[in-house]
């Protein structure tokens, strides 16, 4: 058996040089809007979504006892509807109990979005344990390589504690009891134009 | 704000190449303006000659030896005739010799589960030659090694007088390797070199150096040969200014970013990741260049790799740059007291703890392996050498390499052999066209209006034109076990050189320390040929031999009064393998005075962190004095230095620019052909700045430098800088500072605000998606070879 040889930062590989200056040209308006956008983008259109994940089984402690605080996936679905998705920016918040993110994983599959997204984690309370991550991530694929469906573009991993004890701690309950939202800040084109997208916290519907 | 300027720098990191590269060709300018355009540059792709390899050994492909014994590449004496990439030879210089196979004995140390008061067969070997039933520790059992009873033909073997394997009484896990967990694993056909299999299988490291930045992407392969679930540890180093950025797990095909996070949040998570049985990756800091990585719940026969993705500065000395990819963690001495020791052990023996005797806190074990072991592991460096301008001489040092010459104009070099042994650092130099590089200013200003700065200073050419005031030159010379062999013969040798070049105004003192430290004579003498003969002979009989208190061979070397006739350097020539380096840092900020500290770390593997925090403490500068290396040469390239009045006394006038947090803090005396980088913020708008200092009995005036702000993105990584050397400082302070918790506060908030490594933050990642089966097995720390020349039986206490 061999170990598997990962990528070697196929980013540091991908020199700009080596890319086409229009392209680049692309990438960089594109990292401009949402930069220039974030603080400030509407959220209309692109509210936050709260539905359930598939279920997902919640291990007990070795010793047999409950765990004090859950580590569980959160797939994130981005729908573009239609549209090209060459770039994005996401907002996750939780209102109780504890919430720390430990992950981002790329989605395996999508070629487009081989590494997993850029992320900026502040604390949505001073005085709790609450993470609010922004995620972030822009793709110089062709057209044609971009998703267009329902995409898992990203799952987060993360270590919870519901604010009260859950009897039945799958993911759903999870989510409810943390009161854990999405918000799309933004998501754009190849040609850097904002497109209408809905967010979920869910795998996608078949 | 501060959000905002974080992911905007977060997601413009996409671009590091591009901004990189357009910061690179300011640094070889020839004018004025240290920043100037990538094209502007003539690329020696372009050169109509062509070119190809040559080294003295006179066969193409291959970076020959240098007249410092290393690897050298002359591009200005290459023949006409351009070697087809394809057609680069073997290097012809014997690498190391490849590690030779084993007998797949381990010993590996049981950290977090208790083990079954059992006794248990000796040596684990490959299970399907296993003739007696291995012990697997069980949570809430306990396992005591009794004895070690005969076994077969693998267990008479390694029985050896220097068999690892306790008698009795140790604790130890001892998991069963996995009979098909690697074939290509290498076997025992040398019983004088035993291959120790390890959780670290191989290190991939690729390295992209724009200018005076190198950004380097490091991979750890860990991998589980064993037939139970492991948690490998690995205590490797790093550079002592190396920004670390990103952290990404990966299995498999799926990657997971790691976050930053207080240290203390991060191990508690990571804690409860890896009870509850969940793949989970920890990286820590335990001094600026010494890092430890965790990976929790590998299971049998898998693989998971670590992503490690850090930038840092590279040194300019001798119209060189000098890349550093440090290899190994050579073992450190701790004296009574020292704070979050770094413990030396011998690989398998039973866990042992260091616990820091002010705080309470644990410390850091570095197991390492006997001479005739040979670690399981190999590494894999490339280098893309890409300055934006045309090189004229590459060099590596310490390992044979090969290049390639690529279309732009860069330079792919690569270790010419992936087996070879990971002990010893590798130093890459280049010079580019040009005599010498100017001083700059280079700025950014972010979303926020908050701007950042990096000045770099170099001293003007009519310095060279003064002669230097009579010296009193202490050299101090560490002799302690980790010294010796051939680190104190080329240390000695150095001093000797020195000697001789003492001028007759000059006086000189020998210092020699390891568990004392005792000197030439009781104050410092003239350098008459009588004394310096005497000298010379003081200095042959010295030995290495005891323990490192550096401590005392720096109150003995500045505990003096001062010679006001004279300009005081005290010379260090030491390994640094240390754990007290705060300490020591503390001892020079309270004791420096007048004298100034050139510090020289001796060796293959030298504490480059305590080197270079030394000489910026001591208002010096660092260089380095590797086993191959000519004394002498190495010498004289001081002497040239010192040689000339150092600017002091610099003051900078900062025109339009309202500067604060300027780092370092306390500005440096410039030195012959060594610039000075400043890094800090400002407000207001980039200007021309003017700098005057004093050398010797005149005042100087070094050309105003003029601010050239870099087309977004290139700015954003000044941040970083700035943020780097300000924890940096931050550090250093806290050797003297009263108000520790104040300095370490800032120290946190910095490292998390612009997403960097310190010793108060961690980087973690989990894999939540599913949890792993059964315990979370024993944990395996990753034994290290010793540095290359440095002696095993005078550095690890059996």
């Amino acid at each position: 058996m061999t170990s598997p040889h990962p990528p070697t930062n196929p980013s540091c590989l991908r020199s700009p040089r080596h890319l086409a200056v229009g392209r680049a040209a692309t990438a960089l308006l594109l990292l401009t809007t949402l930069c220039l956008i974030l603080p400030t983008a509407p959220t209309s259109g692109v509210g936050p979504t709260t539905a359930p994940t598939s279920p997902q089984a919640i291990p007990l402690q070795r010793d047999g006892s409950p765990p004090a605080g859950h580590f569980f996936s959160i797939p994130i679905t981005l729908d573009p509807q239609g549209q090209p998705l060459a770039a994005y920016q996401l907002e996750l918040t939780a209102t109780h109990g504890t919430f720390q993110i430990v992950g981002i994983e790329n989605a395996p599959n999508l070629s487009a979005y081989p590494n997993p997204a850029r992320y900026d984690r502040t604390t949505a309370h001073p005085d709790q344990p609450l993470d609010r991550l922004i995620l972030a991530d822009f793709s110089l694929a062709p057209p044609e390589d971009l998703p267009t469906e329902p995409t898992v573009i990203a799952t987060v991993h993360a270590y919870v504690v519901p604010p009260q004890p859950l009897t039945n701690p799958t993911p759903e309950n999870l989510i409810q009891a943390l009161g854990l939202t999405t918000t799309l800040t933004q998501a754009a084109n190849p040609q850097g134009q904002p497109i209408t997208a809905n967010v979920t916290l869910s795998n996608p519907t078949p | 704000m501060t959000r905002r300027r974080s992911l905007s720098a977060a997601a413009l990191a996409l671009l590091t190449c591009a901004s990189l590269a357009i910061i690179t060709a300011c640094v070889a300018s020839h004018d004025q303006t240290w920043l100037q355009s990538q094209t502007d540059g003539e690329g020696y792709a372009g050169r109509p000659d062509g070119y190809s390899y040559s080294g003295n050994d006179g066969e193409p492909g291959v970076l020959g030896s240098s007249a410092l014994q290393g690897y050298f590449l002359d591009l200005d004496q290459m023949p006409a005739n351009r070697a087809p990439v394809g057609a680069i030879p073997e290097p012809s210089l014997a690498p190391e010799p490849s590690a030779a196979s084993t007998k797949g004995s381990l010993l590996t140390e049981l950290e977090d589960i208790r083990m079954r008061q059992e006794a248990v067969p000796g040596k684990a070997q490959p299970a399907a030659k296993r003739t007696a039933p291995i012990a697997h520790a069980a949570p809430g059992e306990e396992l005591w090694i009794i004895s070690t009873p005969p076994q077969g033909d693998a267990a008479s073997a390694a029985s050896s007088p220097t068999d690892p394997t306790p008698e009795s009484g140790a604790l130890l896990a001892l998991p069963q390797r996995k009979p098909d967990a690697d074939p290509d694993a290498p076997r025992t056909t040398d019983l004088a070199t035993e291959t120790i299999p390890l959780p670290l299988k191989h290190t991939d490291v690729r390295a992209a150096i724009t200018g005076y930045l190198a950004t380097v992407d490091v991979t750890q392969q860990f991998h589980n040969p064993f037939d139970t679930k492991i948690e490998a540890v690995y205590v490797f180093p790093l550079p002592q200014d190396a920004a670390v950025s990103e952290f990404v797990m990966t299995i498999g095909d799926r990657q997971i970013r790691g976050l930053i996070r207080e240290k203390e949040e991060a191990e508690q998570l990571y804690a409860q990741a890896k009870a509850q049985g969940y793949r989970a990756a920890l990286l820590t800091q335990q001094r600026p260049n010494i890092f430890t990585q965790k990976v929790a719940n590998i299971e049998p026969g898998k693989a998971i790799d670590i992503s490690i993705r850090y930038f840092n500065t590279l040194a300019y000395a001798h119209g060189q740059y000098h890349f550093v990819f440090p290899i190994v963690v050579g073992p450190r001495f701790n004296p009574p007291h020292t704070q979050n020791p770094i413990t030396p052990i011998a690989h398998g023996t039973p866990p042992q703890k260091p616990t820091d005797s002010i705080r309470g806190t644990p410390g850091t074990t570095t197991p390492y392996l006997k001479p005739h072991q040979r670690p399981g592991n190999d590494i894999a460096l490339t280098v893309h050498l890409n300055p934006g301008v045309p090189l004229t001489a590459t060099t590596s040092h310490s390992h044979p390499v090969t290049a390639q010459p690529q279309d732009d104009g860069s330079l792919n070099i690569t270790l010419a052999n992936e087996s070879t042994i990971p002990n010893k650092d590798f130093v890459l130099s280049f010079k580019v066209t040009g005599d010498r590089i100017n001083s700059g200013l280079v700025t950014h200003t972010d979303d926020s209006g908050q701007g950042y700065f990096s000045l770099m200073l170099f001293p003007p050419d009519d310095l060279q034109g003064l002669t230097r005031q009579p010296m009193e030159m202490v050299f101090v010379l560490d002799c302690s076990g980790s010294m010796s062999g051939k680190p104190i013969h080329q240390a000695k040798a150095a001093i000797k050189h020195a000697l001789q070049q003492l001028q007759p105004d000059d006086t000189f003192q020998v210092i020699r320390f390891s568990q004392d430290a005792s000197a030439f004579g009781p104050n410092p003498v003239p350098a008459t040929p009588d004394n310096i003969t005497k000298a010379l002979k003081y200095v042959d009989n010295l030995r290495g031999s005891g323990g490192t208190h550096m401590i005392e061979g720096i109150r003995a070397a500045l505990n003096f009064p001062h010679d006001p006739q004279r300009y005081r350097t005290v010379t260090f020539l030491t390994d640094g393998f240390i754990g007290n380096e705060q300490q020591i840092l503390a001892a020079i900020h309270q004791d420096l005075g007048q004298a100034r500290i050139f510090s020289f770390g001796v060796g293959s593997s030298p504490n480059r962190y305590l080197m270079n925090r030394m000489a910026k403490a001591g208002r010096g500068a660092a260089a380095y004095l590797a086993l191959d290396d000519d004394a002498t040469a190495i010498m004289d390239f001081y002497f040239q230095r010192i040689a000339h009045p150092a600017i002091t006394d610099l003051n900078i006038d900062w025109g339009t620019m309202q500067i604060a947090d300027v780092y370092p803090s306390r500005l440096p005396d410039l030195f012959v052909d060594r610039p000075v980088i400043l890094t800090g913020t400002f407000t207001g708008k980039p200007s021309t700045v003017q700098v005057t200092g004093r050398a010797g009995r005149y005042d100087l005036f070094i050309n105003p430098v003029t601010a050239d702000t870099p087309p977004t993105p290139a700015g954003p990584e000044l941040a970083q800088v700035w943020a780097r050397q300000k924890i940096a400082d931050l550090h250093d302070q806290l050797a003297h500072s009263e108000t520790p918790d104040d300095l370490r506060h800032q120290i946190k908030t910095t490292a998390l605000d612009y997403s960097l490594m310190s010793n108060y933050t961690a980087f973690l990642a989990v894999d939540t998606s599913e949890p792993t089966t059964g315990t979370h097995g024993v944990t395996v720390p990753v034994a290290l070879p010793v540095p290359d020349g440095v002696r095993y039986d005078t550095t690890v206490p059996e």
